[in-house]
């Protein structure tokens, strides 16, 4: 979200704050009906509002790329955004602006937490358990829950035309249809399949603009090394 | 103070108390200020909402049967 709004909620969070305090200082003269008015609007109108804008600006601040990096587990998989070596998909959609870079996990991982059903919110709420009081998994236990379904990849190729015309997805007969209904998935061996490199991260070449552009982005210290 | 007042107070502060937990994490890019948001600001937010409505309620049975001054006093 711009500054300009997140300062805006901010004023209408003070503005509450200050309205809530008058109530509370005051609430031994306050006289039914009159300060009824009042007080609805200050203890139920602004506040609520408050509560809701501030929970919009949260939700926004949650789809940040700088947001799934704060956890330490994730920063390996910040670091595959930088790997150097174009076949690893992540890799080369980041470093081209293929994926919005403030957005990056977020827009390759829809159902992620607050964006998916309520099990993936509870789930959330664990992880985020796990990674401050929990036992982290080792790096090569972390897998998706699901599958990675090809949606999250053709939301945005679906019916561009270097998609539908390769010559790699029309191999076989009824192959796009395939990949289509999710049948065949797009990260088959020989297809797509490097993705975070999660096991092998320690040992890819980083691209020489890593450290620059992670710090252009807000990205945490630890990301890029 | 009579019921519904002292009620309102507590509805005011604790309205209060979860308004400076939004402030306090709104700026913040990090999940543990957004459980600190939807943990605590919340529900203090929500409970103070809940006493006003008691306040309400409290305010409308005093009025109903006024008690004598003496017995609630200060
Ligand atoms: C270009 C799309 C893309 C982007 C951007 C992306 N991912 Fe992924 N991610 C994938 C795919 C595809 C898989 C599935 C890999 C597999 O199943 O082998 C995956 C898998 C994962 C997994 C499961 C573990 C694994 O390696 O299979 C985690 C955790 C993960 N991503 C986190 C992130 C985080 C954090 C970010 C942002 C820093 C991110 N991803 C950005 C496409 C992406
Ligand atoms: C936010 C939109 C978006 C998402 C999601 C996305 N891509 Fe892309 N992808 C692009 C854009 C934009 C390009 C560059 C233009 C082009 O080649 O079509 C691209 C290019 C590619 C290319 C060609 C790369 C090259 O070397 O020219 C491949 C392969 C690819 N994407 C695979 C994937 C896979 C696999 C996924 C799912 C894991 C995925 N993309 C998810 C937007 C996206």
């Amino acid at each position: 979200m711009p500054l300009s709004t997140t300062a805006l909620i901010a004023l209408l969070v003070i503005i509450s704050l200050m309205l809530a305090a008058a109530v509370a200082w005051r609430a031994a003269h306050m006289r039914a009906p009159v300060d009824q008015v009042l007080t609805f609007g200050a203890l139920i109108l602004l506040p609520g509002f408050a509560m809701w804008a501030s929970f919009t600006q949260h939700m926004a601040s949650s789809e940040t790329t700088r947001f799934c990096l704060s956890c330490h587990v994730m920063h390996n998989y910040g670091k595959s955004l930088y790997i150097n070596d174009p076949s690893f998909i992540p890799a080369k959609h980041f470093q081209n602006h293929w994926v919005p870079q403030n957005k990056a996990c977020f827009t390759c991982h829809t159902d992620y937490t607050m964006f998916g059903d309520y099990r993936a919110k509870l789930r959330g709420l664990r992880h985020v358990y796990v990674e401050y009081f929990g036992k982290v998994p080792s790096p090569n236990k972390i897998k998706l829950y699901t599958p990675y379904n090809n949606r999250e990849c053709l939301h945005c190729h679906a019916g561009a035309r270097n998609f539908e015309e390769a010559k790699g997805h029309h191999k076989k007969p009824g192959m796009m249809a395939a990949i289509q209904a999710n049948r065949l998935s797009c990260l088959n061996s020989n297809c797509h399949e490097f993705i975070h490199d999660r096991t092998g991260i320690a040992q890819d070449p980083i691209w020489k603009g890593a450290a620059a552009d992670a710090a252009a982005n807000g990205l945490p210290k630890g990301v890029w090394k | 103070m009579s019921v519904a007042k002292s009620r309102l107070r507590w509805a005011a502060l604790l309205i209060c108390a979860g308004l400076i937990v939004f402030l306090a994490t709104l700026f913040s890019v990090h999940p543990l200020y957004f459980i600190a948001y939807a943990m605590i600001g919340c529900p203090l937010v929500l409970l103070g909402m809940f006493f006003y409505l008691a306040a309400l309620w409290a305010d409308r049975k005093e009025k109903l049967e006024p008690e004598s001054p003496s017995r609630r006093a200060g």
